[in-house]
């Protein structure tokens, strides 16, 4: 790697470390809200209730945290196996439900045909997934539950995460890049609460397994998936 | 009668506690997560006070405080800003009708109570 493309890529890298260091102040401030909280005079369903908000929101923090520190600490090493795509999305909703169920909302997972193997490193591709799902709860709207879906097709494999929400800018990715780099406040897209650095590490994971993430618009929401090879191993017996 | 708090804030959650905070107060509150839906309802329940953060889609928070100033009745409403950023001053947002900034990083619920009683004053 060229000199010049090491300095951009440990710059785009710490560009998007300070700029989770800044989204984290968001669940940081509602931990320490909820903590005080918790010292006050409440009854017991309520004394629960915080204490489930308390472990969830650090999930998701520490989700996001761990994400990006992967991407910075660039873990292109990281083994890529035949994994099986159903075992990881459900697994991945598996984790998320309890967070969509304290919002009062819910995530399924659907799949259409039989999946084959693909090529992946499992945590990563989790790490992904978990990020796109983190990004519907806040985007979308409570009125759908936010589905998951797997499909093949020929050689790949497709795993999407379906949100009905505002919709995206046609230009999202460039505008989040845009607005990171800026260190901007305010989120640019025409969706609230989050800036998208949470989207960006996961494409960056992503790519680590030189894997394909993008983004379809729908009238009423959006769908972000990677698509990702499907294994030859089986056909090689 | 107890005065009417309107809470504009996009995390459910810390809403749900800025809630209980002010309604253990005795204060009644109106709630929202969304600018273009809380101008809305600012106009059809005129709350005594508004506290909010800034960080909505586009300029929604700005856009807002601007809104507010727009109608001479809403820009009568005392706004308190709650907000974890760092380099945001009060006197830059006393033009759009802020009276108190509450850094959310360090408040204490009841800088919450104190910053609103103080405004009703």
């Amino acid at each position: 790697m060229e000199l010049e493309d090491r300095l951009l890529d440990s710059w785009d890298e710490s560009v998007l470390t300070m700029a989770a260091a800044s989204e984290l102040t968001s669940p940081l401030v509602l931990l320490r809200q909820l903590g005080l909280a918790l010292g006050d005079e409440i009854d017991d369903a309520e004394r629960r209730q915080l204490a489930q908000r308390l472990t969830l929101t650090s999930e998701r923090a520490l989700r996001l945290a761990a994400n990006v520190s992967m991407v910075a600490s660039n873990q292109s090493t990281l083994p890529l196996e035949p994994i099986n795509p159903v075992s990881v999305c459900r697994d991945v909703v598996h984790e998320l439900s309890p967070l969509f169920a304290a919002h009062g909302r819910a995530i399924t997972l659907q799949q259409r045909s039989r999946i084959p193997l693909l090529v992946a490193n499992r945590q990563l591709l989790e790490r992904v997934l978990l990020g796109f799902g983190d990004n519907a709860l806040h985007y979308g709207s409570t009125e759908r539950p936010i589905r998951m879906t797997i499909h093949s097709r020929g050689d790949r494999v497709r795993i999407g995460v379906r949100d009905y929400g505002p919709p995206v800018p046609i230009d999202l990715w460039e505008r989040l890049e845009s607005r990171v780099a800026r260190r901007a406040p305010a989120p640019l897209t025409s969706r609230p609460h989050a800036s998208g650095v949470g989207l960006l590490a996961a494409r960056r994971l992503a790519e680590l397994m030189e894997c394909t993430v993008g983004l379809i618009r729908h009238r009423d929401g959006a769908t972000f998936y990677v698509d990702l090879s499907v294994s030859k191993q089986m056909s090689l017996l | 009668m107890s005065k009417s708090i309107f809470v504009l804030e996009s995390d459910q959650w810390l809403g749900d506690h800025y809630q209980r905070t002010l309604e253990g107060s005795g204060y009644d509150v109106l709630r929202s997560d969304n600018p273009y839906e809380a101008m809305d309802m600012i106009d059809d329940h005129s709350p005594s006070a508004i506290v909010m953060s800034l960080l909505f889609n586009g300029a929604g928070g700005i856009g807002l405080l601007h809104e507010l100033q727009s109608y001479v009745d809403t820009a009568k409403i005392p706004v308190i800003v709650c907000s974890g950023l760092p380099t945001l001053k009060l006197e830059e947002l006393e033009p759009y009708g802020v009276k108190r900034l509450i850094d959310s990083t360090t408040m204490q619920p009841r800088d919450l109570t104190a910053a609103v009683r103080s405004v009703l004053a």
